[in-house]
């Protein structure tokens, strides 16, 4: 049986007027993509943005998932590289980078960032090259994931990276929080819906926690920001509701994080 | 057949002087010889029947004739000045050293070399002179005849035994001295000054070499040359080196007491020669190593004692303490800090400027160390051994402290290392310091930026690849090999124009246009060394390479222990050697200075020698007077083992304010009898040589000594006469007359003209 040619018109149309709106928000997602890295960057530190495979056991849903590694960017670096170029000494540049954990220029970046790793899917091949750089002496900040099954969604890849390795509560008076600043007093750290729903957590993430993975030396390789949201706070810096004490104390945890892995 | 000939000695020609005894002057026998050839060549034109050849023959036969006719007539005579016979002594002197107690086939060199004199060079030297016999292996011992000579002595003293038997000569007439010897010395008594003093006696002396002059199936290990103090879990590399005679191979084992510390298979290059081996040797607790390194024996080698060698090593209580400031955090400063703290026998103490106000502090002993920065006084700097700058601006620095940092170099002795950086070198304007005069180069002066992103690659140069520095590997060819191979670097910082005393060990390769340029440099400069790197991107090699490899931390240890180990302690305890072999006094010196290591010279110092079985004993350190905190004494260490020596020195002695401790030192030092004489035994004959050389006497193989007593009569040393000899009346002459009318004759018979 044919088809009359007004209908397939008509659901062509119907398609077009669902999809032009996400291929506009795509390609404007695409444009704010960061660029990748490179080998020998042009300043002595780089931010690089961890690109990863999702996992779909926890995946956010229709729309974005294949893009949780790119939440919050640009803004969040280039926002928070302002910041480090005013307050210290760090030769940074003004823009963040991507790179994939299989890209050799992963190793002319000894400091990681990933964020909403609730989410992320390492492979084998991933997770041992991970394991490689962080042994090399890379380190790698995680942010952004909440409640206990994006925590569970996280630790299938970590333990994978760190079978050996236990993820600990990182204690008080570790270096990490006094390198620069004496972050004792440590809040929770919402994301900007939190903020605009007037609470600080995310699904049943109600406690921040600071853990951490370390080497044989007593040297930490991964800090892991639980049930918070540092991205946000820098994301938000210009944004008049976020509130502006804990985006200064975001400000802090990431040069902290900084300082401690260019001395440690 | 020559003395028939010739009527004298071939010595008395050689010593002699020709001359004429007639009274007619010489030019006139050389116009008769002139005018007769001419006469006979007028004569024989006449005669025309016979060919121009024949004619030349007999001229010349008849020419010859008559010139020795003339020169016999003239009276040749030699001029000699020749030893009184019987009026004149010869000292000849045999070395009763235990080498000599070695021996090729049934006889020991001793045994070769009294059979050899006794075999009538003895007699022939009686019959013209007095004979005085000595033995010597320190000092020499006059004896009665050859079969006195002592038991073997445990040390070779040439120059000493030499001196004392040419001191006997004051009382008598001494035409020479015969010492029959391997010229095994070793008892450092053969120096210039030495000879020169042997040489004014004016008294011959003829050197008889005993022994072959390479042996055989031996190894010897000839020297081990380390450190003599460590840290505590320092690697130490020590050099040896083994003298062979074939290509092959041995084992090089080092043991500690009877601990295995280290063991190398050594692979003996093809020329016969000495080879040279690196071998690591870990330093451990801080305490005493006591430390013997020997070689595998080669299959049915003799001589093992010469395979093994003692070294002691006093690994201090104490860690190479290094200051590193940083300008600005940097992932170099990260890896440095992580290479340093794989050695616990380094301290990294570092400052790094992480905001524009604010250092941050790592590796400091305690809170208030470095608490304002870099070091204001030169007491705060100078208790550092080393220094290293990073990326950080001369002018963040007061003018006091570029001048404390000017003298730790040259006056306290530290260590230097001046790093790349965007404010590094001359970037951060460390060419207008007064520290810039301790670098090993002349930094650019331009407002061009000296540091670029540039890749490139290090390569060692003809230095790195002698240098414990940039030793990743002990074999030369893998060292090579695992420098180049590391991957690239990604900047470069331009060090300007090298001094003369700048030794290069790296050198970068531009990965785009090849071009090269110092990248590792070092020089020494008043009591200290200055380094500079040109690069701030070392810490690729660890990021771009596999996790296990260590060249990274390996290259970083070994330079920051460079850097430091040259820096003299505030106060040193020193032997002249740390192993005594066949040797009983010691040496030793102790030097003290202030926290300013300003020298202290106003302290009493007592020194305690310990043997290993407990035995003790005090002396007192004398001050050398110099003003420079040197103190010296001399202990006697009788007994073979290891022995310890500690200082307590007291400052401000007689001071009213009462002494103060200045603290305790010690050090250590083995004593060994029986060792010396079973190294470099075969025959040292360049050194028996130069004795001849220096004196006018000559050097004579063994089976040369029955020539030594007739050169001997034509001595110019002791009591001599001249002598007329004449030569006119030589029977060779005569033959040669004869032979020269019979071939006249002969010739004018053959061709029918007589």
């Amino acid at each position: 049986m044919e088809r009359a040619p007004g209908k397939l018109l008509r659901a062509t149309l119907a398609v077009a007027i669902v999809l032009c709106p996400l291929l506009v928000l795509g390609q404007s997602g695409f444009e704010a993509l960061p660029p990748l890295a490179t080998r020998n960057p042009k300043n002595e530190f780089e931010w690089a943005r961890l690109v990863y495979a999702e996992n779909p056991d926890f995946s956010r849903g229709f729309g974005f998932g294949g893009y949780r590694w790119l939440t919050d960017a640009p803004e969040a670096e280039t926002h928070l590289l302002q910041g480090i170029r005013r307050l210290t000494r760090i030769d940074t540049g003004s823009q963040g980078t991507a790179v994939r954990l299989s890209d050799e220029a992963l190793f002319d970046h000894p400091f990681l960032y990933a964020v909403e790793v609730g989410g992320w899917d390492l492979s084998e091949a991933d997770a041992a090259r991970l394991r490689e750089y962080l042994d090399r002496g890379g380190f790698l900040v995680v942010d952004d994931f909440h409640g206990t099954l994006e925590w569970e969604g996280f630790m299938q890849s970590l333990r994978r990276v760190y079978p050996d390795r236990p993820v600990v509560e990182i204690p008080d008076a570790d270096e990490v929080f006094h390198v620069l600043y004496d972050l004792v007093d440590r809040p929770q750290i919402p994301g900007i819906y939190g903020v605009m729903r007037g609470v600080t957590y995310e699904r049943d993430g109600y406690t921040p926690h600071w853990r951490g993975v370390y080497d044989e030396t007593g040297r930490l390789t991964v800090v892991i920001n639980f049930n918070m949201d540092l991205g946000d706070a820098w994301e938000h810096a210009d944004n008049p509701i976020y509130p502006q004490p804990l985006t200064g104390l975001a400000y802090r945890f990431a040069i902290n994080y900084l300082l401690y892995s260019m001395t440690h | 057949m020559f003395e028939f000939l010739f009527k004298y000695s071939p010595w008395a020609y050689r010593a002699g002087e020709l001359s004429f005894a007639s009274s007619w002057p010489l030019w006139v026998l050389i116009a008769l010889v002139f005018a007769g050839a001419v006469l006979i060549s007028v004569s024989l034109v006449r005669q025309g029947h016979l060919g121009i050849g024949r004619r030349v023959a007999i001229g010349v036969l008849q020419a010859a004739m008559l010139a020795v006719i003339l020169v016999m007539l003239w009276r040749p005579v030699l001029l000699v000045e020749r030893v009184k016979d019987r009026e004149n002594v010869v000292a000849v002197v045999m070395d009763a050293s235990a080498s000599m107690a070695h021996g090729e086939g049934q006889q020991s060199r001793l045994q070769q070399a009294v059979a050899a004199l006794e075999g009538g060079p003895l007699d022939a030297f009686r019959k013209s002179f007095g004979v005085r016999l000595f033995s010597f292996s320190g000092a020499a011992q006059s004896l009665k005849q050859l079969t006195d000579v002592p038991p073997p002595g445990t040390q070779t003293h040439i120059g000493d035994a030499l001196y004392s038997v040419m001191q006997t000569g004051a009382t008598t007439p001494l035409s020479g001295v015969v010492i029959v010897t391997d010229g095994d010395e070793n008892g450092g008594s053969l120096s210039e000054q030495r000879l020169a003093e042997l040489a004014s006696f004016g008294v011959p002396v003829h050197t008889v070499g005993v022994g072959p002059e390479k042996n055989t199936n031996d190894l010897e290990l000839e020297a081990v040359s380390v450190a003599r103090r460590a840290a505590p879990g320092e690697v130490l590399n020590a050099e040896v080196s083994i003298r062979h005679d074939a290509k092959g191979k041995t084992r090089l084992r080092v043991y500690d007491g009877d601990t295995l510390l280290a063991s190398n298979e050594v692979q003996l290059s093809a020329d016969a020669g000495v080879t040279t081996h690196t071998i690591s040797i870990p330093a451990g607790d801080p305490g005493v190593r006591d430390l013997r390194f020997t070689l595998d024996p080669l299959p049915n080698e003799r001589n093992v004692i010469n395979n093994t060698r003692m070294q002691v090593i006093d690994v201090e209580p104490r860690k190479r303490n290094i200051l590193y400031i940083e300008g600005e955090p940097r992932w170099e400063y990260k890896f440095i800090r992580r290479a340093a703290e794989t050695d616990p026998s380094l301290r990294l103490a570092s400052l790094v400027r992480a905001t524009p106000n604010r250092y941050y502090r790592q590796g400091i002993e305690n809170a208030a160390e470095l608490e304002k920065g870099f070091p204001q006084t030169a007491e705060e700097l100078f208790a550092f051994d080393a220094v290293v700058i990073g990326s950080f601006e001369a002018s963040a620095l007061s003018s006091e402290q570029h001048q404390i940092l000017k003298d730790f170099v040259d006056r306290r002795g530290g260590g230097l290392l001046m790093l790349a950086g965007r404010d590094g070198l001359a970037d951060g304007g460390w060419q207008r310091v007064p520290v810039a005069q301790t670098f090993p180069a002349r930094l650019p002066d331009g407002n061009a930026k000296t540091f670029a992103l540039t890749p490139g690659k290090a390569r060692l140069t003809i230095y790195g690849a002698e240098s414990p520095i940039t030793r990743l590997d002990d074999d030369a060819a893998k060292n090579a090999k695992a420098w180049n191979e590391l991957p690239p670097f990604a900047d470069m910082q331009a060090l300007g124009t090298l001094k003369p005393g700048a030794v290069v060990l790296l050198e970068s390769v531009n990965e785009q246009s090849h071009a090269t340029q110092p990248l590792l440099v070092w020089q020494h400069y008043g009591r200290g060394t200055t380094y500079l790197l040109g690069t701030a991107s070392t810490w690729r090699w660890k990021m771009r390479l596999p996790h296990e490899d260590q060249r990274h931390y390996m290259f970083w240890r070994q330079l920051l222990h460079a850097v430091a180990a040259d820096a003299p302690p505030r106060m040193s305890l020193t032997t002249v050697r740390k192993v005594y072999e066949d040797e009983r006094r010691v040496m030793v010196t102790a030097e003290l200075r202030n926290e300013r290591f300003e020298p202290v010279n106003d302290a009493a110092v007592q020194l305690t020698l310990t043997s290993d079985e407990g035995a003790t004993s005090t002396v007192p350190m004398v001050a050398s007077g110099q003003g420079d905190g040197r103190y010296t004494a001399t202990v006697q260490a009788d007994a073979p083992g290891l022995y310890r020596l500690s200082m307590n020195a007291k400052s401000c002695a007689g001071c009213k304010n009462g002494e103060k401790d200045l603290g305790t030192l010690q050090t250590h030092f083995r004593r060994a009898d029986g060792v010396v004489e079973h190294f470099g035994t075969q025959q040292n004959r360049p050194l028996l040589q130069r004795i001849a050389d220096s004196t006018g006497g000559r050097y004579w193989r063994l089976d040369q000594l029955d020539q030594i007593p007739d050169a001997m009569r034509y001595s110019k040393a002791g009591i001599v006469e001249r002598q007329t000899l004449d030569l006119w009346n030589l029977p060779a002459l005569f033959l040669l007359l004869l032979a020269l009318k019979g071939g006249d004759w002969l010739l004018r018979l053959k061709w029918k003209t007589l």
